[in-house]
């Protein structure tokens, strides 16, 4: 049987999504190690934020879906990533004010969509600075 | 000098403690409330960053605390989010010292501990 919430399928493609973020807060570390150390905390933990953001949309969650999506808001602000601060102050708004979270369908599925680019993107930009500490050394 | 830092997002925790590592401070580091009020209470640290939403105690219990019980005048800075202005009120009126809403530019969170240090200083407060 299908689940009565599941997540609307969104019209993107990879290839037209922009640059997702932008370093200029971590850049501030000045030390592009430290840069590394920090991308590598969010790969080991947003994408499993991720997949608890989808499964407590589809199980209804209202409240704890609101308490993770500012989680992830707190994250992809150290990233700069504007879309996504911006659906995702929307579903912890919505949801906490309402109780319920049929009326964030279209950005929980876009923040899924426009996440799984923003990973692909930082681990081009981790190759990057990997290769450019690796030359320093 | 020692700040104790209390964020219950690990990667912002992480990398506040780098920034201010970096400085030349002595970083504690802690992702919960609870933690943060037992770490005050047996290192006395020369400042306090804190969110205002975490597990276990709140922020606010945190300059409580620091308020009520440690003899010591501790400046605290306040990390909160832009929706939570009538918090940050609260937090001021509990004895916070200055805060700073998220995201911040690290350079700026650096330059509003260096100045609160400078004043704490001044008013012969540590």
């Amino acid at each position: 049987m299908w689940p009565v919430f599941c997540l609307p399928i969104t019209n993107f493609t990879m290839s037209e999504y922009p640059k997702l973020y932008d370093l200029v807060i971590l850049e501030e570390l000045g030390d592009p190690s430290a840069i590394l150390e920090v991308l590598s905390m969010f790969f080991d933990s947003a994408p499993n934020d991720i997949q608890e953001l989808e499964r407590l949309f589809i199980d209804q969650k209202a409240i704890p879906l609101s308490q993770l999506a500012h989680k992830i808001k707190t994250v992809v602000s150290l990233l700069q990533s504007f879309r996504l601060i911006e659906l995702l102050k929307t579903i912890e708004t919505r949801t906490k004010e309402t109780g319920e979270v049929a009326s964030v369908a279209n950005e929980v599925a876009e923040v899924v969509s426009l996440f799984a680019e923003l990973e692909k993107q930082l681990h081009q930009e981790w190759e990057k600075l990997k290769t450019e500490q690796s030359g320093h050394n | 000098m020692t700040i104790l830092v209390a964020e219950d997002e690990p990667m912002l925790l992480k990398t506040i403690e780098l920034k201010l590592k970096k400085e030349g401070y002595e970083v504690i580091a802690t992702a919960d409330g609870r933690e943060a009020i037992e770490k005050i209470e047996a290192s006395s640290p020369d400042m306090v960053i804190t969110d205002i939403m975490m597990p276990f105690s709140s922020g606010l219990e945190i300059i409580s605390l620091v308020r009520q019980k440690i003899k010591k005048k501790i400046p605290i800075i306040i990390l909160s989010a832009i929706e939570q202005e009538k918090v940050v009120l609260e937090a001021f009126e509990l004895g916070a010292d200055d805060y700073i809403t998220k995201p911040f530019s690290l350079n700026e969170l650096t330059i509003r501990v260096k100045k609160l240090m400078i004043q704490s200083e001044r008013n012969g407060l540590r």
